[in-house]
């Protein structure tokens, strides 16, 4: 009997080994699947990446009189912002005449611009809007400089997000470029922290009730919310 | 309506921040708004409604109302105040 225990015993064990090996076999190729499947992702990407050729790039210079009056009353209200970037800007001489329109075949948006005059010849500046429908974004300001770098300024959120070329790579970088005017810094900063505690006392579903009960017998709870906030949008 | 009376001080602690709640949900008030009443209703509102409750059950004296602005002083009677 004992020994008849023990070949059971033996038996369930190999069983054991052999549906954790095939347990393991399938981890592995569910794995290796996802791997694969992730890498074929990112190589169509950069097929699609590669596919964006001149050809379906098109531009026209603008004929239209009420887009360029619209680039040029945005152009105005930025003046600050744009020689707070680069003071070699030169902003009374800008030609709106030479206004473009850009886009690419097959794809919605398109990009209103204007190239500003500088005193430094290793930059080209334009001012852009991105115009999808009857929308117009927020105003950018891109500085391309000896095809090696672009640099996209964010005129309304202060943003930058820089392009740098080298051996056919793209590195690219997010960060904030110091803002025009203090008052429109603080302005933003207050603004975003309203919302941030707007956004924590009724967009969390059981941690916003949590939030406004604690907030009823421990009203420091909203002082503490209101500094978290703070910190998070203006440090 | 007395706030010596535990629902009457629940009703008046919990009314405002539950409107202002409402309305923040329901796109009457700006964030902006929200938030300044939010913090009137924290530094200045609930302290002093605590205070005058406390003061009201005799366990603080008339002249100590304007502490209860102090955050965190009211915790000592934390007991008193919410007890039902």
């Amino acid at each position: 009997m004992p020994s008849a225990e023990y070949s059971d015993t033996a038996l369930n064990l190999k069983v054991g080994k052999l549906k954790n090996f095939y347990k393991m076999k399938k981890t592995h190729l569910m794995l290796s699947l996802l791997v694969i499947f992730i890498f074929s992702a990112c190589n169509k990407k950069a097929e699609t990446e590669e596919l964006i050729k001149p050809e379906n790039l098109q531009f026209s210079f603008l004929n239209d009189n009420e887009t360029v009056i619209k680039i040029s009353s945005s152009l105005s209200s930025f003046i600050n912002s744009i020689h707070q970037i680069d003071p070699n800007i030169i902003m009374n001489e800008v030609d709106f005449n030479k206004s473009f329109i850009a886009s690419e075949k097959g794809q919605i948006g398109e990009a209103l611009g204007v190239n500003l005059k500088t005193r430094d010849t290793e930059i080209i500046y334009t001012f852009m809007l991105v115009r999808n429908g009857d929308k117009i974004g927020s105003p950018k300001l891109v500085a391309i400089e000896n095809r090696k770098s672009i640099k996209y300024y964010d005129l309304e959120s202060g943003t930058l997000l820089h392009l740098i070329i080298h051996d056919n790579k793209v590195e690219v970088m997010n960060s904030r470029y110091s803002h025009v005017n203090f008052q429109q810094r603080v302005f933003d900063c207050g603004q975003a922290t309203a919302n941030c505690i707007a956004d924590a006392y009724s967009n969390h579903g059981w941690t916003s009730v949590w939030l406004g009960i604690q907030s009823a017998f421990l009203p420091q709870t909203a002082v503490a919310i209101a500094a978290a906030c703070a910190a998070k949008n203006c440090l | 309506m007395n706030l010596k009376f535990s629902f009457f001080y629940y009703f008046m602690i919990i009314t405002p921040l539950l409107l202002l709640i409402l309305f923040l949900k329901k796109g009457d008030i700006t964030s902006v708004f929200f938030t300044i009443s939010l913090l009137f209703y924290g530094i200045i509102y609930h302290p002093l409604i605590s205070g005058i409750r406390l003061f009201l059950l005799n366990k603080i004296e008339k002249s100590e109302i304007p502490k209860t602005l102090i955050p965190f002083w009211n915790l000592r009677f934390a007991k008193d105040l919410y007890s039902l």
